[in-house]
């Protein structure tokens, strides 16, 4: 547990060792914000203990150059390679929103999902969002004038849109009926409340994806967006005959949304039998203390690495505890 | 002269900073060899006038063989795809090189590939089949989907290149992709 005050250098521990494994920041910046203002280069060096078997991480991120990465000092060629040695969950204060929140967050948590379980499922991801950027690229370009000039190049993109978003939501409802169960049993574990679960897959298109791409077609000329599609749909969540965006309380809101990060904890445990570390960023100033103790139970059988502005009430064990000021451990 | 090595493919300062030295170091002739080469091969290289691949003379060298079957096109993204067809001996067509892929996102409508340049062929000449070998991405499937909704409606039999497992190669090693588009591509087994 690293516990100090605000930019002291909390979250950048967690950032580095999230960089270790998936060569991105958790906070979506930027390599060059990552990298201090009047430096070039910045290290990160991971040395990690997995079933007994000792491996070394050395990263180098250079403003200049791509990015370095040694795998036990041999030169890895693929960031995937770095997927291989570990891989984390991370809770973040923006994660307790995922049910309040947009529809964009909840389908990009079933796809976070996706891309962990196969890199069949991530090229179709890949596969899909490079259609859209396609197909909506062109549409800038056309108008309802020069309109008989693109067709038969907006045709073919339709053609990939249909197929890949075709794909991309079979894997998001295989993945929904997988997970429910999940999510039922950590809802129950974090609040002691036991409901049905059910979520439901809300689809832009109603019946058939071809008919209504072709039926949008003016308007998406007009829009200059593609208006149906994979990343158009949402879920919804019921707790028993409750829906979840709009009748339960913000704090079962955060329990759940809390749930639906441990049921892809645990969903990935079992079907890559492999045990994710934990990352839990600044979490607990926004749980009351009933909720937070309940997730600290819940993680404690497995390494979580968690940052917090100040000790959580409850005695639980906690292996170690490191204090931090500017940017300094003590 | 390092600026000028840096623009290149693949060069980076450091790269152009070594050949730079090392043009230096060999003896003068050598250095001035390879001038004179780029030199020639600039002057004298054009584009085919059928096919577009690059050619010395108005029509490539592919293109004169009257050994060629002449109603068998192979359409490739760019010289290099040619080349590398060119290597197997494995086909007896002609080719037609389009100068890239569909891809909005750079620019590239049909306007900026040879596509019309393809369709006058297909009707001046008494072409039979076309074979699709852009790239096994996107754009190239895209691409391939184009050219056969725009000429299979003249009678054309358009076909895409296979993609699958490299020869030689352990299935275990595959990536699940390729794996995938080889399963969806298996064929009889020849009796």
């Amino acid at each position: 547990m690293l516990i100090g005050p605000n930019g002291s250098g909390k979250t950048s521990i967690l950032e580095a060792i999230a960089y270790s494994s998936v060569l991105k920041s958790i906070k979506n910046d930027s390599k060059n914000s990552i990298i201090k203002n009047d430096k070039d280069l910045s290290k990160i060096k991971t040395n990690i203990i997995n079933n007994g078997r000792n491996s070394t991480i050395d990263i180098t991120l250079s403003k200049l150059n791509r990015d370095t990465v040694f795998i036990n000092d041999v030169k890895a060629s693929k960031s995937s390679q770095l997927l291989e040695e570990f891989t984390f969950t991370l809770f973040t204060p923006e994660d307790l929103n995922l049910i309040k929140g947009g529809p964009n967050l909840r389908r990009d948590y079933l796809d976070e999902i996706l891309s962990n379980l196969s890199t069949y499922n991530l090229n179709s991801i890949r596969q899909f969002e490079k259609s859209l950027r396609q197909r909506n690229i062109l549409l800038k370009q056309i108008t309802l004038k020069n309109y008989m000039n693109y067709i038969d190049t907006l045709n073919v993109w339709d053609e990939q849109i249909v197929k890949y978003s075709t794909i991309l939501v079979n894997l998001r409802k295989n993945l929904i009926s997988e997970l429910t169960p999940y999510i039922q049993k950590e809802f129950m574990r974090i609040t002691n409340i036991k409901r049905d679960i059910n979520i439901s897959y809300i689809s832009s298109v109603k019946d058939d994806i071809v008919l209504e791409l072709a039926d949008k077609r003016t308007e998406d000329i007009v829009r200059k967006t593609t208006t149906i599609g994979a990343h158009r749909d949402d879920i919804e969540i019921t707790l028993g005959s409750l829906d979840s965006r709009r009748q339960l309380s913000q704090g079962q809101q955060r329990s759940l949304a809390i749930s639906l990060k441990l049921a892809m904890h645990h969903i990935l445990i079992d079907k890559k039998n492999k045990i994710p570390v934990i990352l839990l960023d600044d979490v607990f100033s926004e749980l009351d203390e009933e909720v937070s103790n309940n997730l600290l139970e819940q993680i404690y059988d497995y390494q979580a690495i968690v940052t917090s502005a100040t000790k959580p009430l409850k005695k639980i064990s906690i292996e170690k505890e490191v204090r931090m000021l500017n940017g300094e451990c003590e | 002269m390092i600026d000028e090595l840096s623009r290149l493919p693949g060069i980076g300062q450091k790269s152009a900073q070594r050949l730079a030295f090392y043009l230096l170091k060999r003896p003068k002739e050598d250095a001035l060899r390879l001038a004179r080469a780029i030199e020639i091969v600039r002057g004298k290289i054009t584009v085919c006038e059928r096919c577009f691949t690059l050619a010395t003379e108005q029509y490539c060298s592919i293109c004169r063989d009257p050994l060629r079957e002449s109603d068998l096109v192979c359409v490739v993204e760019g010289p290099q795809d040619l080349v590398a067809i060119e290597k197997t001996h494995a086909f007896s067509g002609l080719y037609h090189v389009l100068g890239g892929s569909l891809n909005p996102l750079d620019g590239i409508g049909p306007d900026q590939l040879r596509v019309r340049e393809l369709l006058a062929r297909v009707q001046s000449d008494s072409i039979k089949e076309i074979i699709v070998c852009t790239n096994p991405n996107l754009e190239g499937d895209t691409t391939a989907m184009y050219l056969a909704r725009l000429l299979q409606p003249l009678g054309i039999r358009v076909t895409r290149i296979a993609s699958g497992l490299p020869v030689g190669g352990d299935l275990e090693y595959a990536d699940e992709l390729t794996l995938e588009r080889a399963i969806a591509g298996r064929q009889e087994v020849v009796e």
